[in-house]
């Protein structure tokens, strides 16, 4: 599956976000750390990372750090993760359409793991990133 | 995916006999996956005549639930349909993550034990009163020694917690290793990963193949 990072600025619960996920007509928290939003022809696993902090302290270099909190205008310390179903063709929108809501909820913004988001030029990394600095 | 119409008819014929909008969800959305090809959605269809239709309405909402569930299963795992979803998947130009996880498992041959499977739990809503069945995560490819998750990403950001669920009783109930093939992963990604419980992170088919072979 392919995963999206959503950094929101205000850091929501995790109540409140297991209250986003059931917001959704299909969606239902499944297990302790993880919902799944579902549409007619789309999948979504949306986990909530309390943890990301030690992610980016331990693996993200001091380059990516640097570049990561400039590109959001914050240091994130809580992380959204988004799963994209390979299982349904239209998982992207609504995957899209789920980082949009989470963004406009709490601000801060997302990236793209498929690509080299925080090396990448400047006109490339527009396409990369969505949320606050588009 | 379904021929054009067939969908369409699946739908009507099983609101005409069975008044469970769940039931038929759950009905339709297996035939019209990704990696479903149009023969099999149909076949898929077919198996939802009239009879099994009003078989299906005599039973009550949870036994109904549960009846889907199986069938759903039997078709996925099914080892002709399933070899028939990995070559349709391989096969997608468009969607360049299905593609490569169906190549991954094309090349995992005769050890492949399922493909973009998905792990359901039931459940009973305290709100309705109505059993559903959820999916916790998708498994990408399992062997018969491993489960293998594929990704085009870059970077472990995401991925270490889905290994943590990759790893748990649900979606891997035997213990197996999971190993990940992500042929664009960063130093950064694989350091991640390993210490987080991954088995390996491979980067090319031959350096997965061989670490599949290395499995005792």
């Amino acid at each position: 599956m392919h995963t999206i990072t959503v950094y929101p600025e205000r850091n929501p619960s995790l109540e409140e976000i297991k209250g986003f996920v059931r917001s959704f007509p299909d969606g239902e928290w499944v297990t302790a750390s993880r919902g799944v939003i579902e549409s007619d022809d789309g999948r979504v696993y949306l986990d909530y990372d309390e943890r990301y902090r030690e992610y980016f302290d331990k693996y993200l270099d001091e380059q990516q750090r640097a570049e990561l909190t400039a590109r959001l205008g914050f240091s994130p310390w809580l992380a959204l993760h988004v799963h994209v179903s390979n299982a349904y063709q239209h998982s992207r929108e609504l995957a899209r359409a789920v980082c949009e809501a989470l963004v406009k909820q709490w601000g801060g913004g997302w990236s793209d793991g498929a690509n080299p988001a925080f090396k990448a030029p400047d006109g490339e990394r527009r396409e990369l990133w969505g949320g606050k600095g588009e | 995916m379904y021929s054009p119409g067939v969908e369409h008819q699946l739908r009507q014929e099983i609101d005409a006999v069975v008044n469970d909008i769940d039931a038929r969800t759950f009905i339709v959305r297996t035939g019209s996956r990704a990696d479903v090809p149009e023969a099999v959605g149909d076949l898929w269809a077919s198996r939802w005549g009239h009879a099994e239709l009003l078989r299906l309405a005599g039973l009550s909402q949870a036994a109904r639930q549960d009846h889907v569930a199986v069938r759903v299963r039997e078709l996925l795992d099914d080892p002709v349909v399933t070899l028939e979803r990995v070559n349709h998947a391989a096969a997608q130009a468009g969607d360049p993550d299905l593609r490569l996880q169906g190549q991954v498992a094309r090349a995992v041959g005769a050890d492949l034990v399922r493909f973009n499977a998905e792990v359901l739990t039931r459940s009973l809503s305290s709100f309705t009163g109505k059993v559903r069945y959820r999916p916790i995560t998708d498994v990408d490819v399992e062997t018969t020694k491993s489960i293998i998750e594929v990704t085009s990403q870059v970077d472990a950001s995401g991925k270490v917690a889905q290994l943590q669920v990759l790893l748990g009783m649900e979606a891997n109930p035997h213990g197996k290793p999971v190993l990940h093939f992500m042929p664009n992963a960063t130093h950064g990604a694989e350091t991640a990963l390993t210490a987080s419980g991954s088995h390996g992170v491979y980067r090319d088919l031959p350096a997965l193949l061989a670490a599949l072979h290395a499995l005792p």
